[in-house]
């Protein structure tokens, strides 16, 4: 089936996923033959919390292109990035259809979405993650997380849905941005609070352990003890400040591992 | 070390426990003392007239986490305990010693080899009572907490000012705070039949009427309504003297009076309102005093009423409690007579709802069927989408 906006041919293809709020479906671009994702509301009294989606991927979107553009601007920060803008889709294209909001989203620098996987998945299928991989996607979390309280946004939706991987070159997309706040002024500490410890949650339960009980699985990893009791004191809303977990979190995450590429590595439950 | 915040912990009660004493430097109450003593009344949190979006009415209600569609209760049922403790004369330092034994007495209900209340997400509230002849300016009549979980139980007790006067007048006035925990409270776990926990503590007789100023004047002009809208049908012309009020306290609670001191006409005007099998005389430590060990009298009396201690596994465990044999032996021998077993007898004991199930509304009682849940009524757990495979 195609849907057309404008100039704009969209093909669509297989579901990918759902909500209450919206259907996610795989679509091409067919001017580009860019392979992207649409997003349509299940009904049309959902479309503002899609159009919201729409708004808030903008505002980030803007807001990673000016911080980037700033820290180019600083020497000794040639050749690096600071690397926002993958944390979150890209917003290509957002138009009414059929009296039901459409966003088409896609993933910068990721050709294919296809290849994204939820993190939620690992647990699901039966695998976990070893610390060392948990370790970038936590890490990774704990950046977009960072970035969105300091520009006074709240995500709400970090759990292990949400949070997407493409593990090939480990990036961290926090997808859905629908039920994100913004904030004028001070951010409530629980919510603030709330976005680590989802995060931390989701990552437990993919390391093949348990939050509540504190549990995960010992490989015998040396950085076991101190990176496991951090992920529980987030996990357990420990703390509310997110660059200062991010911070903490690659203080411990730094003295065990070298600074190199690791490859995604799970193993059965 | 995990920090959990929502329940109360060595870091929570610690950081609490500092907060209140300035770093163990004054009594945990100063503050509210010196409040009232210049004339700045209760912390409305603790003013049994209630803040204004809450009112004079204590809720004790679960906690629910939003889950998709679905609510998943995060801690178990709510058990309600609350202590009324006289603050007047001698007993001034009750709620010092309620505060210091706090942490100690969570623990009992929640860890160790026999947890009293494994399952339950206690929740405990404090009220203080003195006497209404007290100088009105000075001293509270009645405080009375919220139901709370973690380090507000500490940060909330030390908001309520001992007021150790009591005039000397042969009574206190306790009936107020009794008044309050039979109409003034909703307690959810009173749906399922089951019985919250009350326990009052003093060395003194009580008076046997509710007269209507006062009530007016503790619990404000809307009291009545309140009341009523509590589920309760009273008037102010009518109001139900101590008798009937601690019979309505008792349909709802597992109700005890703990005697300070030895008077025979204290413990007799007592026993005649509660049932002599609801009446302890505190047993003196090896120190020789009766309320230090307060929390392990009021905890093996939860656990034998659950049926998780019998008289035999109650000393075993005020033992792993670190408390001594002698005094262990004393406290179970002072509450020996107490109906032991009695919350087992309600029907729905052991088929009540357990942490992590999941409700379709947070008024429901019971939780949705496991085969009922629609996988995208929770998969969206913390937000998100739900994945297709």
């Amino acid at each position: 089936m195609d849907i057309i906006n404008g100039s704009q041919i969209y093909k669509v293809g297989e579901r990918r996923a759902k909500n209450g709020k919206c259907i996610l479906y795989l679509c091409l671009q067919e001017a580009t033959k860019r392979e992207c994702l649409l997003q349509i509301a299940v009904d049309k009294k959902f479309n503002a919390d899609i159009d919201r989606n729409a708004y808030i991927l903008r505002i980030l979107s803007d807001l990673a292109s000016l911080a980037e553009r700033e820290y180019q601007k600083i020497p000794e920060n040639k050749g690096k990035t600071l690397g926002y803008n993958v944390g979150f889709p890209e917003l290509i294209d957002s138009f009414l259809y059929e009296d039901k909001q459409v966003n088409i989203l896609g993933f910068e620098e990721v050709e294919n979405p296809y290849d994204i996987l939820p993190l939620s998945k690992v647990a699901k299928e039966g695998f976990r993650v070893d610390l060392r991989t948990s370790a970038w996607i936590m890490g990774k979390t704990l950046k977009i997380i960072d970035f969105a309280h300091g520009e006074k946004i709240v995500i709400d939706a970090t759990g292990g849905n949400n949070i997407l991987l493409e593990r090939d070159r480990h990036y961290v997309n926090i997808f859905d941005w629908t039920g994100a706040k913004l904030y004028s002024s001070e951010i409530p500490e629980e919510n603030l609070c709330s976005d680590i410890s989802k995060a931390a949650q989701a990552v437990i339960t993919a390391l093949g352990g348990d939050w509540k009980m504190e549990e995960i699985p010992n490989d015998g990893d040396d950085a076991y003890f101190e990176y496991t009791n951090f992920l529980f004191m987030l996990a357990n809303g420990g703390e509310n400040n997110a660059k200062k977990a991010h911070t903490g979190f690659y203080q411990i995450v730094d003295k065990y591992w070298k600074k190199e590429f690791y490859p995604f590595t799970i193993m059965s439950l | 070390m995990s920090q959990d915040k929502t329940t109360l912990n060595r870091d929570t009660y610690q950081n609490a426990y500092n907060d209140a004493t300035a770093g163990g430097t004054r009594r945990a109450t100063y503050h509210a003392e010196e409040k009232i003593r210049q004339g700045l009344g209760l912390d409305p949190m603790v003013d049994p007239k209630g803040p204004p979006h809450l009112g004079p009415v204590r809720l004790s209600l679960p906690r629910f986490v939003k889950i998709g569609n679905l609510w998943r209760l995060a801690n178990g049922l709510p058990m309600a305990i609350e202590d009324l403790l006289d603050t007047t004369g001698s007993m001034g330092n009750n709620v010092e010693l309620a505060i210091i034994s706090l942490l100690k007495a969570y623990e009992m209900l929640t860890t160790g080899n026999s947890p009293i209340l494994k399952g339950y997400d206690p929740q405990i509230a404090t009220g203080i009572f003195n006497d209404t002849e007290d100088p009105q300016d000075r001293v509270a009549i009645l405080c009375r907490t919220q139901f709370e979980m973690a380090e507000k139980i500490a940060i909330q007790m030390a908001l309520c000012p001992p007021g150790k006067n009591g005039c000397g007048n042969g009574k206190e006035d306790p009936q107020f705070g009794l008044f309050a925990a039979a109409y003034l409270t909703k307690a959810f776990i009173n749906g399922y039949g089951l019985k919250t926990y009350h326990f009052t503590v003093s060395d003194e007789p009580l008076v046997m009427y509710l007269e209507p100023r006062w009530i007016k004047k503790i619990f404000g002009d809307n009291v009545v309504a309140h009341v009523k809208k509590n589920g309760y049908d009273i008037d102010l012309e009518s109001l139900p003297d101590t008798n009937d009020t601690i019979k309505q306290l008792k349909k709802n609670a597992h109700a005890f009076f703990l005697q300070v001191g030895d008077r025979r006409d204290v413990k007799e005007q007592w026993t005649n309102l509660y049932g002599e099998d609801h009446v302890i005389m505190l047993p003196e430590d090896s120190d020789g005093y009766q309320t230090k060990n307060l929390h392990c009298v009021k905890s093996v009396i939860i656990g034998l009423t659950e049926g998780v201690l019998d008289l035999k596994t109650a000393v075993d465990f005020l033992r792993e409690h670190e408390v001594s044999k002698a005094d262990a032996n004393k406290i179970v021998r002072a509450v020996a007579h107490i109906p032991i077993g009695a919350q087992k007898l309600c029907e729905n004991f052991g088929k009540l709802p357990k942490a992590g199930d999941f409700f379709r509304n947070k008024t429901d009682l019971w939780p949705v069927d496991p085969i009922e849940i629609n996988a995208m009524d929770i998969e969206d757990a913390a937000g998100g989408m739900v994945w297709e495979d």
